[in-house]
């Protein structure tokens, strides 16, 4: 192009414009700058994947290991063992329980404390509460001592690790100072100045090399400068270093070390027999006990029934212990699932980190829920009040109104909740007449309820605002036709206006959910932060429990973690699982809206 | 009954619309509920936290309070009146416990009981006015400067944190954070709003930008965080600083401003930009002088919601640029310019978090939290009005 203008000097009034550069005019250039700005959307959206994935990776490999060194360490059979202990434990609280309601309930009848004392510690009465609760210390005594060995392997095992990677160091630097042109820096000299002290403590070394390190420590101290000499010295030092290092190694065998937590299987087996005989008779005592109230006489059988499980397990169990091997192998599936699907979140413990995402997601579902429970019907009941029934003044104000609301920071909200709003839900839940609810009174002030319902306040003006825009988008002629049919103002919105709109409704809740799963603040701050799977054993009770969430996790522990550990990594894991889901969700909300969408434009 | 009826369009009560009223009566109560439930925070925040940041005596206003650090609050309560109040506490308890066990079975002594407790009460009453009044109360720096600190065989003596001083750097940090990440997120929001709505052709590109920014707008703020985290503290080595934190807030703030901003562009008629081309301009200058002139009110006040949103959000600053505690301001103690940047701030919505889940509700700490609350709603509100506001003068002012 440029070559043609130049033949022509005056340049047509048409002419294409000169171009400035790569062959393209300005209008060009400006086209491709906005261009490549507008994929600015798309690169961060490429950048968050990238970095949630570049930190959250090595969490699978590194939680392999962790596993890996579990089930070698013995770790897992000593958890086998601790299951037994644990049922024997809820046995021996169970028990508490009954005399705890046989003390109660012989008050209640109206004795005096003196004959409650006399009744409950009559010798027969002893022999089978004191009896049956000493039967577990030396089944406890062995499990510990079992925990102490595979622990201390275990430990073993990582300070080794630990230990290498320290000889590694050390060994790539001694590498560098061998070289004969290797000058000393100012981090060296005080490397070697550290060194020098150190070695002066050590006992090996003879009295003239002590002296001479004494002195030489003693004039680097006043700033002299370094000498050639001083190198040989530095390598002597690194090298006295390594070794010592290498020394505290002691190699771990896991074949022969674990064997040391697995022996000893007659002898457990002999403990978990002679505990069930001296059960037996503790049990038998109390066929001589009178408990006077049916349903006490009721949870003794029960309780012996209990027992009679207990017992019969005791094969399953030994088996399972007897089965166990430790060199088999650990699966990459199961170290995945064991992050989706594992019920527990247990971190910094001495015995072993499990990283289960079930525990988290479940109070963020449950939560959720109790938000959406509220938030649906309110959002679009809003909603259709103010597009259809509410006068154009009522519109004007309140359409501003829930917009504000949309803007009140999370964290102010979950500071009302701290402050008010959970205590206000414990004193309504204390109300006299409320009490036949059977979860009534509350024990926590902060909880998944108090939680849910703050974030209803939170995904309403969301809902609200996209259900009332869906229904502002029906046209006119919709509404005059069912007016014109005969159809009153309540039959046109609720048959007509809202099944047209269905969509869009949907696809407003859609985002209220996402912006409730999203919310960290609130749940931070109210969601009472335990991290446990609710028990659901307990009806409409378990929305009233304390829970914790995998946006509460993120905030709560990743001003804590060590960067690049399993934890630090599994928060990002828990990150990467927050922001498909999100994705999900935001994805099948526009797909509902294109899919369903009953007005053509 | 015919006869009653003077024409045939007279309104008639019937099963039907009784049934019509009631359900379009329950329609309003949800609304004016959810209306109701905003507004009682609104009113708390306000009536509590005016506690803090009013007073009663001119300026009006506790400067001190929106200027000072915060600092560990000392209280010294005489111990006298301390252990009173306790034993009668204690005494009101045993009566209560009395009272209860009686029941219904003799009305005469529960009555006397009752007086009893009254009178406790009012005792009690007294006392707590009295300790109110006698009580010393310094802030960390006060406390230091004291010469002779108060007898402690007289006093009860109890620190709470944050509770003396003010929140100044964090009202500060909030103020710089937004700031530099509007501007962040102006400048890019509108090269990307540019393009959507003057350049764009139906295609492949459009359709995965249009994705994105929808997709974008629906990520966690937490999310945020720990890309931020990972982006800007560790990858670009910042560390928790000002300028990670801009970043992303800016990029939180985003998806609002290209919509915004593409919205009102868009909304200016094609005449406006095809009257130019016909003069013979370039299709630049046409969408510089004819449209951006125009559509700038508009990008303007939605930005300002933008704003509130990046002001409102903690979840994303928590690893980013918030410190728990700072002692110096941002202009304090800095070696070279350039560390301005790279310095971590107190934020008013961190701030927040960490004095109502970190440290006790109590008598001493309450004004502060309620205060801290109010300062941020105030300000964050202030945002929002002004952009709603606006909105609706914009809207009514440019009909083409």
């Amino acid at each position: 192009m440029s070559a043609e203008k130049k033949v022509h000097p005056k340049q047509a009034d048409f002419h294409r414009k000169r171009a400035i550069a790569f062959g393209k005019d300005s209008d060009s250039i400006i086209k491709a700058f906005f261009g490549s700005s507008a994929t600015i959307a798309i690169v961060v959206l490429g950048l968050i994947t990238l970095f949630l994935f570049k930190e959250g990776a090595g969490f699978l490999k590194l939680y392999h290991t962790s596993l890996k060194e579990y089930r070698l360490s013995g770790l897992e059979y000593v958890d086998i063992l601790k299951e037994k202990r644990d049922d024997y434990t809820a046995l021996s609280r169970y028990l508490t329980d009954i005399r705890a309601d046989w003390i109660n309930h012989l008050k209640d009848s109206g004795m005096s404390a003196k004959e409650i004392a006399v009744t409950v510690r009559t010798p027969e009465a002893k022999a089978f509460f004191m009896g049956y609760m000493r039967n577990g210390s030396e089944m406890r005594r062995f499990i510990k001592e079992k925990m102490d060995v595979a622990i201390e392997i275990r430990d073993q095992h990582t300070t080794n690790k630990n230990l290498g990677d320290t000889l590694a160091n050390y060994t790539k630097k001694i590498e560098a100072v061998k070289n004969p042109n290797y000058i000393l820096n100012e981090e060296d000299r005080a490397r070697f100045i550290l060194l020098l002290k150190e070695s002066l403590n050590n006992g090996e070394i003879s009295i003239e090399v002590r002296t001479e390190r004494q002195f030489r420590y003693g004039e680097l101290e006043q700033e002299t400068p370094l000498e050639a000499s001083d190198l040989l010295l530095y390598l002597q030092l690194l090298e006295e270093q390594y070794n010592a290092t290498e020394r505290k190694i002691k190699p771990i065998d896991f074949d022969m070390a674990v064997l040391e937590v697995t022996s000893n299987y007659d002898i457990y087996a002999e403990i978990l027999r002679k505990q069930a005989l001296s059960i037996q008779v503790a049990l038998a005592h109390a066929e001589a006990l009178n408990f006077s109230h049916p349903e006490l006489a009721q949870r003794v059988l029960r309780f012996k029934e209990l027992n009679e499980l207990y017992f019969d397990s005791n094969d399953a169990h030994l088996e399972k212990l007897a089965q166990w091997d430790p060199s088999a192998k650990t699966l990459f599936l199961r170290t995945l699932a064991s992050f989706l699907m594992g019920k527990e979140w247990i971190t910094a413990s001495d015995q072993q980190d499990w990283y289960g995402l079930l525990p988290l997601l479940v109070g963020s579902l449950l939560i959720s829920v109790i938000a959406l429970f509220f938030a649906i019907p309110f959002g679009v009941g809003a909603a259709i009040y103010v597009n259809q029934i509410a006068s154009p003044l009522e519109r004007n104000l309140i359409k501003p109104y829930i917009e504000f609301v949309s803007a009140i920071p999370s964290v102010v909200i979950g500071f009302f909740g701290v402050v008010v709003f959970g205590e206000a839900i414990r004193l309504f839940s204390q109300l006299d007449f409320l009490s036949w609810m059977p979860f009534f009174p509350i024990q926590e002030r902060l909880n998944a309820f108090t939680a849910g319902c703050l974030l209803a306040l939170m995904a309403i003006p969301t809902i609200f605002t996209l259900a009332e825009d869906a229904i502002n988008n029906i046209p006119r002629h919709f509404k005059e036709a069912s007016y014109a049919v005969g159809a009153t103002q309540l039959q046109t919105t609720l048959r007509v206006i809202v099944p047209t709109a269905l969509s869009g409704i949907i696809s407003a809740v859609m985002l209220g959910f996402g912006r409730v799963i999203g919310e960290t603040m609130v749940v931070l701050l109210c969601a009472g932060n335990r991290i446990t799977i609710p028990d659901f054993s307990e009806g409409i009770g378990v929305f009233f429990q304390p829970v914790h969430t995998m946006t509460g996790i993120i905030a709560q522990e990743m001003g804590e973690v060590v960067h690049g550990s399993v934890h630090y990594r599994a928060l990002f894991m828990v990150g990467i699982v927050l922001f498909f889901i999100s994705l999900i969700i935001n994805y099948s909300a526009q797909w509902v809206v294109k899919k369903y969408r009953k007005v053509g434009d | 009954m015919a006869s009653e009826i003077p024409h045939s369009f007279v309104k008639r009560s019937s099963h039907k619309k009784r049934i019509e009223a009631l359900a379009v009566n329950l329609f309003r109560q949800m609304t004016y509920l959810v209306i109701l439930a905003a507004a009682y925070i609104f009113v708390d925040i306000t009536i509590n936290g005016s506690k803090a940041v009013f007073q009663s005596t001119a300026p009006y206003v506790n400067v001190q309070f929106l200027t000072d650090k915060p600092q560990t609050l000392h209280v010294f309560e005489p111990r006298e009146t301390y252990e009173t109040m306790q034993q009668v506490r204690s005494q009101i308890l045993v009566l209560e416990t009395k009272n209860r066990g009686l029941g219904e079975s003799d009305p005469e002594l529960s009555n006397s009981y009752a007086q009893q407790i009254k009178a406790l009460d009012a005792q009690y009453e007294s006392l707590d006015a009295q300790r109110k009044e006698t009580r010393l109360k310094y802030s960390d720096r006060e406390y230091r400067a004291l010469e002779v600190s108060p007898d402690l065989s007289n006093y009860k003596h109890d620190t709470y944190a944050y509770s003396g001083g003010g929140i100044g750097p964090a009202i500060i940090g909030t103020c710089l954070l937004v700031l530099g990440s509007i501007a962040i997120a102006l400048v890019l929001g509108l090269l990307c709003a540019v393009y959507l709505s003057e350049y764009s052709r139906p295609g492949k590109i459009l359709q995965a930008v249009r994705l994105s920014i929808l997709n974008l707008s629906g990520v966690p703020s937490i999310v945020f965080g720990l890309f931020g985290f990972g982006m800007f503290v560790l990858f670009f080595g910042w560390g928790v600083s000002l300028i990670a934190g801009w970043f992303t807030l800016a990029i939180m703030a985003l998806p609002v401003i290209i919509t915004a901003s593409e919205e009102s562009m868009r909304a200016i008629p094609r005449g406006f930009r095809e009257g130019a081309l016909a003069l013979g301009a370039t299709k630049w200058t046409s969408v510089r002088t004819n449209v951006l002139p125009y559509a700038l009110p508009g990008i303007l006040t939605s930005s300002i919601m933008g704003i509130a949103r990046v002001a409102g959000e903690t979840a994303p600053i928590m690893f980013t640029a918030a410190y728990a505690l700072r002692d110096q301001l941002p202009w304090e103690g800095l070696e070279h310019p350039s560390d301005f940047l790279f310095q971590g701030v107190m934020a008013l919505p961190y701030h927040i978090y960490v004095v109502s889940s970190k440290i006790p509700q109590n008598e001493y700490t309450r004004d502060m939290q309620y205060g801290t609350a109010f300062v941020f709603l105030l300000i964050v509100g202030f945002f929002a009005l002004t952009s709603i506001l606006l909105r609706i003068r914009v809207r009514s002012k440019y009909k083409w």
